[in-house]
């Protein structure tokens, strides 16, 4: 007896040991003796990732199934074996005839719905022929300025079976009431047609700056577009609350999706204030994610996303099972795209898009390779859609839905990032909901900090990007890029605009805009009011100016963080290196160099303009920074006022060609030419010549570490002291 | 050889022709930290002739964040319907650490900035001399004698210690948050005392009542020695109301005080005031600069942190000795 018990005892013994102690004890042989678990490193998002996970991870997980609360396994019960994702394009470039046939030709090609890009000028409600704004006509996006161009733009295409989705948050009210009335010329009915509008301006305030008017009356415009959905466009999503804009703006996983949530809650609360209920519109409520490289973050980002929308809206006090429901688009992250060594971009892209697709996308837009040079060509095009149809029919991925549900670790990190975005929403709704808190600018705060850690780490190689900052090529290839003849465009769209205003009746286009008018001012659907006005042959710009006339234009002020990028910037030498030769710099001139940070045109996307003016002055140059939407002339003459060594452009919506020639001559005119300009941004290879010729010294492309290029700035100012 | 080696007599010429990249770079000069750049800021200050005009100086403080760029937006508007030509002067933090600055005042004046007869130079603060910078009286002198005729200084806004900018301004404008009870208690009302005008921004919306209790609260408390009662008024800089009352008060005042020769009087006292201060400035920094100072200094220092007696006794002693050696050394 007692020698068996004795047995028993080293067997319990031995069966105690759990398999997570067997492993760990595994794991310190290989590890020469370190623990395992010492391996364990916090990501971004501030979640802690551990070298390996097991069943007693995901003790909370409750088992479930597709189609079933909380949705986080799908929205669907048979998802992708059913029907596969939306492969969705996102694009459009020069005037409307070009956009639509690039469309045709991909709708020919496998692509299943559209997706417009407009030009700076349409989002922020200029008319092509405008002066304000010619830099901008037809680059970033397709121009257009009246029902006339929509309906080009559709020209032969069936709007009852193709989806359109439309990036347009400032000027939506002409912008979707001219492809409103567009499709009613074509004999579409309203409740025939589906899609997108974005029509999200919240983001528009945190990040991408493409508002027009101040964020109260904005917000309006928000509800009035909601509400005529939701009464006469049974298959249109009213709004699409994007965290896209969010994640590019350099925020982690966690913020975008805690704020893109908040976001949404926000919008769910306005809607309701217009006394819509709550079930008629929130099945039209559709979300917009970005996808970048932290491969397992967004699978789960996905997943979380479902989970916690589902749980906010029950206890909003859903009643049908849709209103539960966030259904999504992705698109892969440009900002993980890089100018260095291109071609890498195709499997990032291809990742990112994986990525999304295991997370279970309802459609998906895959960048093209090129993106980070400029628009993509017809070959970088064709790519990128190819990437999703291999997915779709080579790799066996749509047989089965939810293939990592179940994962240890996805289920973990799905768990983490609810926790971290609940976390997030807390904060903002204590600061009075979205709108408040963005209104004291907390979210933009938390973005730019987590952007500018995100920065100091990739230029640290404490993130490594393959042909960026390691393993670089001694020489890049020269890549095709698409050209945008921007000078045409401009002809063309105002030929058109003069041939509108002579064609229309000017009585009663008079009427109409008055109605706005009066609409602004009192409580009527602006949205109705708008279509009355396209209808009428209206321009963009016309019943943009009618509401700018009593809202106003809003103009934002720019905030920045200090101290963020040298605190998280490992090599410190590095650093405290470059401050000294700063330091030495002012001893001689007397002052230290002064840089004045400059974003031109229509081009509101000021991540990269922020990232310059805060790391700058934590390396000790003096920062100006210039309000956004300048002319080149206003630039010129606050370099001089400021008596600054060098403005730093800013460029991502491709407008540089003219714009930064026209800021070099006006500093001439002005005679302010000593002063250099440097340039950073989205710049293809082709275009650097004619860059130089006009008179810059330098130019950064994307990737570029802070510290080099502060390097090299302090480099040229001290051989120009020098000379 | 720093930026002030260009041609002064020549700058001089194109200043007082009225150019305005002249003024540009005189101000850059006159801030120039550079030992070659002395002599020609004591040229420039010397032969520049003072401004004839009646300027008014003005200076606003408050916290950061309060709206202080925001009221000087609105505010410079007004200034440009009533035909003034306005220079704004900005100062803004330094980094301790890297001596670098963010300047964004111009994002939040961009009614401003494309205007003829507005001139906007923000300044790095570069350690802060009671709320301005140590070249901002000359920076001053020099937007006058270029021919502006209102004068704005946007002071750090640190808090209570700006009184500096008190003695540069005919007008010395304190911006405050509503509600702002715990700053109240923090200025200790020595900033109070100080301002001729107590504005409370963003009375708009849901801040409104609160502005206006802290209004009342403010009328309630005791300010000032002498000289006249502080105009307290709510305001909203960003939606403009309340602002042209503010200005057309404080016009009238600076009228009756230049009638009644109390500006002369105010001007001489915060001259003989900041005459005081800058010389002790002065003073202390070519002392600092002379080799036996920078000697005896170290080993003063060593002296205090080898042994543990209390600090003040051994400076006292060391700075003695300094001062005998001093004196010898100069004989």
């Amino acid at each position: 007896m007692p020698k068996e018990t004795h047995c028993l005892g080293t067997l319990m013994k031995e069966s105690n040991l759990s398999n997570f102690e067997r492993w760990r004890a595994l794991g310190k042989k290989e590890l020469m003796d370190q623990d395992p678990m010492a391996l364990a490193k916090d990501s971004l998002e501030g979640i802690t990732i551990k070298p390996v996970y097991g069943s007693e991870d995901v003790n909370d997980v409750k088992d479930t199934y597709p189609g079933l609360y909380p949705y986080s396994r799908g929205i669907k019960a048979t998802m992708y074996r059913n029907q596969p994702w939306t492969i969705r394009q996102y694009a459009g470039f020069s005037g409307a005839k070009a956009s639509n046939e690039f469309y045709r030709e991909c709708l020919r090609r496998g692509q299943k719905g559209l997706s417009v890009a407009f030009d700076l000028p349409t989002h922020r409600g200029y008319d092509s022929d405008d002066p304000e704004v010619r830099g901008d006509v037809g680059k970033a996006g397709v121009a257009i300025d009246s029902v006339l161009d929509m309906k080009t733009l559709f020209d032969g295409i069936d709007l009852k079976n193709v989806s359109v989705s439309m990036t347009m948050n400032g000027a939506v009210l002409p912008v979707f009431a001219a492809f409103l009335v567009a499709a009613e010329e074509s004999g579409v009915k309203r409740e025939e047609i589906s899609g997108t509008i974005q029509n999200d301006i919240l983001k528009e305030f945190l990040v991408r700056n493409t508002f027009i008017y101040p964020p109260k009356p904005s917000m309006r415009i928000v509800a009035d577009v909601m509400e005529y959905c939701a009464k006469n466009l049974p298959k249109f999503n009213s709004i699409s609350i994007s965290g896209y804009h969010i994640h590019e703006a350099g925020a982690d996983l966690a913020l975008e999706l805690g704020l893109t949530l908040a976001d949404g809650i926000e919008y769910v609360k306005c809607a309701k204030d217009r006394g819509l209920s709550l079930d008629a519109f929130a099945p039209r409520l559709s979300f917009f994610f970005a996808t970048g490289m932290n491969f397992f973050m967004e699978v789960a980002k996905l997943r979380a996303a479902r989970k916690l929308w589902a749980k906010i809206m029950r206890g909003l006090g859903c009643q049908d099972d849709r209103s539960l429901l966030l259904r999504t688009h992705c698109q892969t992250s440009g900002w993980s795209l890089a100018a260095k060594d291109p071609y890498n971009n195709i499997i990032r892209t291809t990742l990112e898009a994986l990525s999304s697709v295991l997370g279970g996308t309802q459609s998906l837009h895959t960048n093209s390779f090129d993106e980070a040079l400029a628009l993509p060509t017809p070959t970088s095009a064709r790519i990128a859609r190819n990437t999703q149809l291999i997915l779709q029919h080579e790799t066996g991925i749509c047989d089965v839905v939810d293939p990592l549900g179940g994962s240890y670790y996805v289920e973990y990190l799905t768990e983490q990032l609810v926790m971290k975005a609940e976390e997030i929403i807390a904060k903002v709704e204590e600061a009075g909901g979205m709108v408040q808190a963005m209104l004291a600018g907390l979210p933009m705060r938390w973005i730019e900090e987590a952007s500018l850690k995100r920065q100091a780490r990739i230029d640290s190689l404490q993130e490594i990007v393959v042909g960026v900052n390691k393993y670089c090529l001694d020489a890049e290839e020269a890549v095709d890029v698409l050209r945008i003849d921007n000078l045409q465009v401009i002809k063309e769209q105002s030929e058109n605009l003069s041939k509108l205003k002579q064609n229309r009746d000017g009585e009663k286009l008079k009427n109409c805009l008055r109605a706005l008018d009066e609409g602004a001012r009192g409580g009527a659907n602006l949205l109705k009011l708008a279509i009355d006005a396209m209808r009428c042959r209206a321009t963009v710009g016309e019943v943009s100016l009618a509401l700018e006339k009593v809202f106003g234009r809003f103009l934002p002020e720019v905030s920045t963080a200090t101290g963020v990028y040298t605190a998280v910037y490992q090599e410190k030498n590095d650093i405290e290196r470059l401050i000294n030769e700063v330091e030495a710099f002012a001893k001689i001139i007397g002052r230290q160099p002064r840089i004045l940070v400059a974003k031109l045109g229509q081009d509101g996307h000021d991540r990269g303009a922020k990232v310059i003016a805060s790391s700058f002055a934590d390396l000790g140059f003096d920062v100006d920074l210039s309000p956004l939407f300048a002319s080149p002339r206003s630039i010129a003459r606050q370099a001089i006022d400021n008596d600054v060594h060098l403005i730093g452009v800013s460029t991502l919506a491709g407008g540089h060609n003219s714009l930064v020639p026209e800021l070099i001559d006006e500093l001439k005119k002005l005679k302010g030419e000593d002063v250099l300009v440097v340039v950073g941004g989205v710049i293809p290879e082709q275009d650097h010549k004619h860059l130089y010729d006009a008179g810059v010294v330098e130019i950064f492309g994307p990737g570029i570490s802070v510290i080099d290029a502060a390097r090299r700035i302090l480099q040229r100012l001290m051989q120009k002291a020098g000379s | 050889m720093s930026e002030a080696g260009i041609d002064i007599v020549e700058l001089i010429k194109r200043f007082n022709a009225g150019d305005r990249n002249a003024l540009a770079r005189a101000i850059t000069i006159i801030e120039s930290r550079a030992e070659d750049a002395k002599p020609l800021q004591n040229q420039l200050l010397n032969e520049l002739k003072p401004s004839k005009k009646n300027t008014i100086r003005m200076a606003i403080s408050g916290p950061p964040g309060v709206g202080k760029s925001t009221l000087i937006n609105a505010l410079g508007q007004h200034l440009l319907k009533k035909q003034f030509s306005v220079a704004i002067l900005p100062i803004d933090p330094s980094s301790d650490v890297s001596m670098g600055s963010i300047m964004a005042d111009k994002t939040r004046m961009r009614a401003l900035v494309n205007q003829d007869n507005i001139y906007i130079r923000p300044s790095p603060s570069k350690g802060s001399l009671g709320g301005v910078t140590r070249s901002t009286a000359d920076v001053m002198f020099l937007v006058e004698a270029f021919g502006f005729d209102f004068i704005i200084v946007e002071t750090l806004g640190v808090g209570q210690a700006e009184w500096v900018a008190h003695w540069l301004s005919d007008h010395f404008v304190l911006l405050l948050q509503p509600g702002s009870g715990d700053q109240l208690q923090a200025m200790k009302m020595g900033i109070l005392e100080k301002a001729d005008f107590i504005l409370i921004n963003k009375a708009d919306d849901e801040q409104k009542a609160l502005a206006e209790k802290s209004k009342n609260f403010l009328k309630s408390i005791k300010h000032r020695v002498n000289g006249d009662k502080p105009y307290v008024s709510t305001i909203s800089a960003l939606y403009d109301i309340g602002v042209d009352r503010f200005l057309q008060e404080l016009l009238d005042r600076h009228a009756r005080k230049v009638s009644s020769g109390q500006l002369a009087k105010l001007r001489q006292d915060n001259r003989a005031s900041l005459f005081d201060f800058l010389f002790d400035e002065i003073l202390t920094e070519k002392l600092k600069q002379l080799p036996l100072y920078l000697d005896k200094r170290q080993s003063i220092a060593e002296k205090a942190s080898s042994n543990s007696l209390p600090l003040t006794p051994t400076i006292t002693f060391l700075v003695d000795e300094l001062c005998q050696n001093l004196s010898s050394w100069r004989a």
